[in-house]
């Protein structure tokens, strides 16, 4: 579980944390430029290093820093738990006058405390006291492994890589594969690929899935990968009419996009039930949702978390903002465009009567 | 994913938002059947929470027996407070209807349990899981113990299938 983020000099967060401690599910909500998407895209900072993107090209651009501080070091810290050991990584960029791409000013991983590696620009310390020099427009962590036998490093690299970071996009949710992937794109348009990773790593998932879907689509009866051109397949959804006895096969690239949207919540829960622990931060996950479907399905995903794996949403739609209570809600502000965001934890801010309505005046997000 | 009308449901009316915020984690207990509950938004007052009644659920519970409401409201100290809904709810649907809330505001509750509002919501339905009521007696929620005897015997089927 993600315990606690810190980002400086990145966009708009400036000297930004963000406590997650005891909230295996929590919202984020706030004004249009406030910050939301922004701490989405730091987390993916940390998911593109451990994806294979380790040159910091790839990774931030000159124009990240906040108001072009490039003399200011742009800095991203978390700290998390995996199987009850405790992680810190931490990544820091600068961009000296002449340098055209930002480089490496420092990175550090610890596993309880010890440090398994450390660098300073182009210097990196292993445990052990070993050093190498390594290009500076490179991130460390992708390149570097542990001792035979140890597995942090790894286990950290692949908790990153799996991270759920999505904002769908249903009309790029073709249902179309041409292979497996166990890393699901921020538009979820590889949502079949990951399906058909996830059914061969962990056939137990199907059940999960299976029996999601029957409860929140009555008459889901199953779905198939047909063959589609050379090495493709194509997701088939099948409906059940049971008055008629008859399975009506429906291409997964016609259901409409709210349904597209409860198949892939139906995928990431059972991801989290059969390949482990999930982190999921999921960008409006109400849009496409008719008024009637949001709060349980908004139930549905807080309860994956109830044993393992974690959900963070963000939303401005009264429904999905009641799922949440205010232990569990983080209010995101912004003065201005000049202006940092600011957190703070809703149950710590005063309003009166009703919270959709404080919300509408401006009482609390203004 | 909405509530399915064509069996037992269960319809509830929160007076506030601390009552929406207990009930939300009443849900988000593992064993509670979440498609058999809807939670309209907070009423703002209790007498909102019978206009409400009156105006939008009494309709439907006329209109099939599979539905139930359960309203959600503080007591605030009153002890006619019960009374007022009771005189309100005809008595065809009566059998189908709960009023439960805190004997003062859910706010002194949670001052005295010391919990946040989701796990005072989880707590109690961990409990209807177990079929033990040590919080459902809390002297802020003993006064409930009729309708509480009564949401056992028909609520608890509905919300907890796969309970002992």
């Amino acid at each position: 579980m993600i315990e606690r983020v810190y980002v400086n000099n990145f966009r708009c967060l400036e000297n930004f944390s963000i406590d997650l401690v005891g909230c295996p599910s929590a919202l984020v909500i706030g004004k249009n430029g406030s910050g939301k998407t922004t701490f989405r895209q730091s987390l993916a900072l940390f998911q593109s290093i451990c994806r294979g993107s380790s040159r910091v090209r790839d990774l931030i651009a000159g124009s990240d820093f906040t108001q072009q501080r490039k003399n200011v070091p742009m800095r991203f810290e978390v700290e998390l738990t995996l199987t009850d050991r405790r992680f810190k990584y931490s990544i820091s960029f600068d961009m000296p006058d002449n340098f055209r791409e930002a480089r490496v000013a420092e990175e550090i991983l610890s596993v309880d405390g010890e440090d398994i590696f450390s660098r300073q620009n182009a210097q990196v310390t292993l445990s052990g006291g070993s050093m190498f020099r390594l290009d500076w427009h490179v991130a460390a962590l992708p390149v570097i492994n542990e001792r035979p036998g140890e597995s942090s490093i790894q286990q950290l690299k692949s908790f990153f890589a799996s991270m759920i970071l999505i904002a769908p996009i249903p009309a790029n949710m073709s249902g179309f594969s041409d292979e497996e992937s166990i890393e699901l794109q921020s538009d979820a348009g590889n949502l079949s690929s990951w399906l058909n990773a996830l059914l061969l790593r962990h056939p137990s998932a199907y059940g999960v899935f299976d029996s999601y879907l029957k409860t929140v689509i009555p008459d889901f009866e199953s779905f198939e990968n047909v063959p589609h051109g050379e090495n493709g397949k194509q997701l088939i959804v099948k409906f059940e009419q049971k008055d008629l006895d008859r399975i009506l096969p429906i291409d997964f690239k016609v259901l409409s996009d709210g349904e597209k949207c409860v198949f892939l919540s139906a995928l990431i829960i059972a991801s989290n039930n059969a390949s482990g622990p999930v982190f999921c931060m999921w960008d409006e996950p109400d849009n496409h949702l008719s008024l009637s479907e949001i709060g349980q399905f908004m139930t549905k995903l807080r309860k994956m978390t109830n044993r393992s794996g974690q959900l963070i949403a963000t939303s401005h739609h009264p429904e999905t903002i009641r799922s949440f209570s205010d232990e569990s809600t983080f209010v995101f502000t912004r003065r201005s465009h000049l202006e940092p965001t600011v957190v703070r934890k809703l149950v710590d801010l005063q309003y009166s009567g009703d919270l959709i309505e404080a919300l509408v005046r401006d009482e609390i997000i203004g | 994913m909405s509530v399915n009308k064509f069996k037992p449901h269960v319809w509830v009316i929160p007076e506030d938002d601390a009552n929406r915020q207990i009930v939300g984690g009443f849900l988000l207990h593992d064993t509670v059947d979440d498609r058999a509950v809807g939670v309209r938004a907070p009423a703002g007052g209790w007498p909102k929470v019978l206009e409400i009644f009156e105006s939008e659920y009494l309709p439907l519970l006329r209109e099939s027996s599979n539905a139930h409401v359960v309203m959600l409201i503080d007591f605030d100290l009153n002890e006619n407070r019960r009374e007022h809904f009771e005189i309100r709810i005809p008595e065809e649907v009566r059998s189908r209807v709960f009023v439960v809330g805190s004997k003062d505001e859910p706010e002194v509750l949670r001052r005295e349990l010391g919990m946040a509002w989701e796990p005072i919501g989880a707590a109690l339905a961990q409990e209807c899981h177990e079929a033990v009521f040590k919080l459902w007696r809390h002297p802020h929620l003993i006064h409930n113990e009729a309708d509480l005897q009564r949401m056992v015997q028909i609520i608890r089927p509905i919300l907890f299938e796969k309970s002992k």
